[in-house]
């Protein structure tokens, strides 16, 4: 889930191309529903869509609802310290109270995200590639 | 000494008169006589003497009396009596009535002459002093006046100015000093600096100032941090007054607030990072792009790849519209807006842009249509900048129109302003988005706006052109039925 088109555009690519079956939502309204109708394995997600914070809400939402509860969440965001704001979690802590479980800062190289991809769906048992 | 002296001479009689007069003009001065007090007082009321000789003994209004009023007329005038009857007394009275001399009758010429040269002497004396007297008053109101200016000016001054004397006591502090460091209350002469100023960056500067570390020293400055939220940022500058021996007896410093300044260099950095991340966008997609093509990520469907290159092209596009943009907005702020005013006409203008449009339109199957009334009045405006507001405000109508859609440009006019709209019927714009829409890098977000690429500068720079043209830019929209740009431009 992001709003910005290319980037979806450019990871689906790479994710389909290792095999993954990749679902894109633009907004964190059409992302909600996609979880609900695809039931993912994993979301990438980033942070500022729509609304500053549409993506922790949807994370929040994610996470508050007991079927997706163990869903892993890759939050990632453009905004930064240049951009006058910086939500990077400094301890684990801080991670587990922005619901998610990983967060990375974009650009981020397509390479670097499935590597990414890969370790957080490592943990998940019963997942095969097709 | 007796040359162009001006001499009266009153006395009844006419030998004494005559011979007096003779031997004085024969020296070169300016003589005039009377025969009695009272025609002798009417020439001195006419023209002012130097010098008068009077006679003591006179018809009509005697020698005393003439006295007297010649000194109410001027005092400075010298008076000498000449008398037959030269007792001790009369001699006395009249050095009291203001004569300054007396010569008795009979005198010699040379007599006369060394009394007169004497008196005349006096009389420049007299005047010199007078003179000097004047300057010094004149030169002391002076000096009044200069100081209440001086302290006028201190006053009136934006710039805070405080002086120290070596004790770190308040000698001047004045209003706009007081008013920048917060002190309500007037202050008492000698008041401790630390009364004043509470921080202690400032008394740190003012002991830099007082005992200079280094030799050569002229003037420190520092940065005031604003206290409180609201608290002005000061600069201070500080320097040591000297007396004659240079010895350092205090120090004078300015304070100037400086919270424009700060806000501004916020603003402009907080502008640069914006522009980085922007530039930053299209290029990470591009980059993207291209390394799905050379690492054959992809696959090699032609039509894939094609859809690829097309999606890239598309983003350089906006790369390049976004620097131009820039460019015209580094234009701006370099203060060559609206430089070039001439009479224009706004059809011909309009009917220029729309027709460099059309191929950007026909891609999107939107068509332009222009209505215009028929002999609009000229306007005074730059001639390059009114083609950027129109191509910005077509660009959009354009990018932001449905499939088959239309774009209508009309050009009307009143007593007061030239009109330009711009009519789209496209997604229109969610009231939301409707305040920030002429903010700089402000794009509205959405489904339908995802695939557009925009700059978020194109309205933030025609509202800054108009406005530099003192027009008005408004918009109109409705949901899912269009937008009207409207710019006036005064006549």
């Amino acid at each position: 889930m992001d709003d910005d088109l290319d980037f979806v555009q450019i990871n689906k690519i790479y994710l389909e191309k290792e095999g993954y079956r990749v679902s894109c939502a633009y907004s964190a309204k059409e992302g909600w529903r996609m979880v609900e109708k695809e039931k993912p394995d994993l979301i990438l997600m980033d942070l500022m869509m729509e609304n500053l914070d549409s993506g922790m809400a949807l994370s929040q939402q994610v996470k508050g609802h007991k079927e997706y509860a163990s869903t892993p969440i890759l939050m990632l965001t453009s905004i930064s310290r240049e951009t006058g704001m910086d939500f990077t979690p400094r301890s684990p802590e801080e991670l587990k109270q922005l619901k998610v479980d990983e967060y990375c800062s974009k650009p981020i190289k397509p390479k670097a995200l499935l590597e990414k991809v890969q370790r957080l769906l490592a943990g998940k048992p019963g997942l095969k590639k097709d | 000494m007796l040359k162009g002296a001006k001499i009266l001479i009153v006395d009844d009689e006419q030998p004494i008169r005559m011979a007096c007069a003779k031997i004085l003009s024969g020296d070169g001065a300016l003589v005039e006589t009377a025969e009695d007090g009272l025609a002798g007082l009417a020439k001195a009321k006419t023209e002012s003497f130097d010098l008068a000789l009077v006679d003591l003994k006179m018809p009509q209004m005697d020698g005393m009396e003439l006295l007297m009023h010649l000194a109410t007329l001027d005092p400075d005038l010298i008076k000498i009596v000449i008398t037959g009857y030269a007792t001790l007394d009369t001699a006395i009275e009249a050095v009291q009535k203001g004569a300054y001399d007396y010569i008795p009758k009979p005198f010699t010429p040379g007599e006369l002459r060394t009394r007169v040269g004497r008196g005349l002497e006096k009389r420049s004396l007299m005047l010199e002093a007078r003179k000097l007297r004047e300057e010094r008053e004149r030169n002391l109101l002076e000096l009044a006046n200069e100081k209440s200016r001086t302290q006028t000016i201190i006053n009136c001054m934006g710039d805070g100015l405080i002086v120290t004397n070596r004790d770190r006591q308040v000698v001047l502090c004045n209003p706009a000093a007081r008013h920048l460091l917060k002190v309500k209350r007037p202050l008492q002469m000698g008041e401790p600096l630390s009364n004043v100023a509470s921080c202690p960056e400032f008394r740190e500067l003012v002991e830099d100032a007082l005992s200079p570390k280094k030799e050569g020293y002229v003037m420190a400055s520092k940065e005031l941090p604003s206290r409180e939220a609201h608290d002005p940022v000061l600069m201070a500058n500080s320097a040591p007054v000297m007396d004659e021996k240079e010895n350092i007896i205090g120090a004078v410093t300015v304070l100037r607030d400086i919270s424009e300044l700060k806000e501004l260099d916020k603003a402009k950095s907080t502008f640069v990072s914006m522009v980085a991340h922007e530039l930053r966008a299209p290029l990470a997609a591009i980059e993207g792009y291209l390394d799905v093509i050379l690492e054959g990520v992809g696959g090699n469907d032609p039509k894939a790849v094609h859809k690829i290159m097309e999606r890239s092209r598309e983003r350089t596009h906006g790369l390049l519209a976004l620097i131009n943009d820039l460019l015209t907005i580094s234009r701006m702020q370099a203060g060559r807006l609206a430089k070039e005013k001439e009479k224009i006409q706004i059809v011909p203008l309009l009917k220029e842009v729309v027709e460099l449009m059309k191929g950007e339109a026909l891609e999107r199957r939107v068509t332009l249509e222009m209505e215009a009334q028929d002999g609009l009045p000229l306007i005074y405006a730059d001639r390059e900048d009114m083609t950027r507001v129109v191509t910005n405000l077509l660009d959009n109508a354009i990018k932001y129109n449905r499939k088959d859609g239309k774009v209508f440009v009309r050009a009307t006019a009143d007593e007061a302003f030239v009109r330009v709209e711009v009519q789209d019927t496209g997604m229109g714009i969610p009231k939301k988005d409707i305040d920030r829409l002429f903010d700089e890098f402000y794009r509205v977000k959405n489904k339908e706006t995802r695939a557009i690429t925009g700059t978020g500068l194109g309205l933030s720079i025609a509202k800054k052109i108009v406005e530099a043209h003192h027009g008005h830019i408004e918009v109109e929209s409705k949901l899912h039925r269009g937008s009207t740009f409207r710019v006036l431009l005064p006549l």
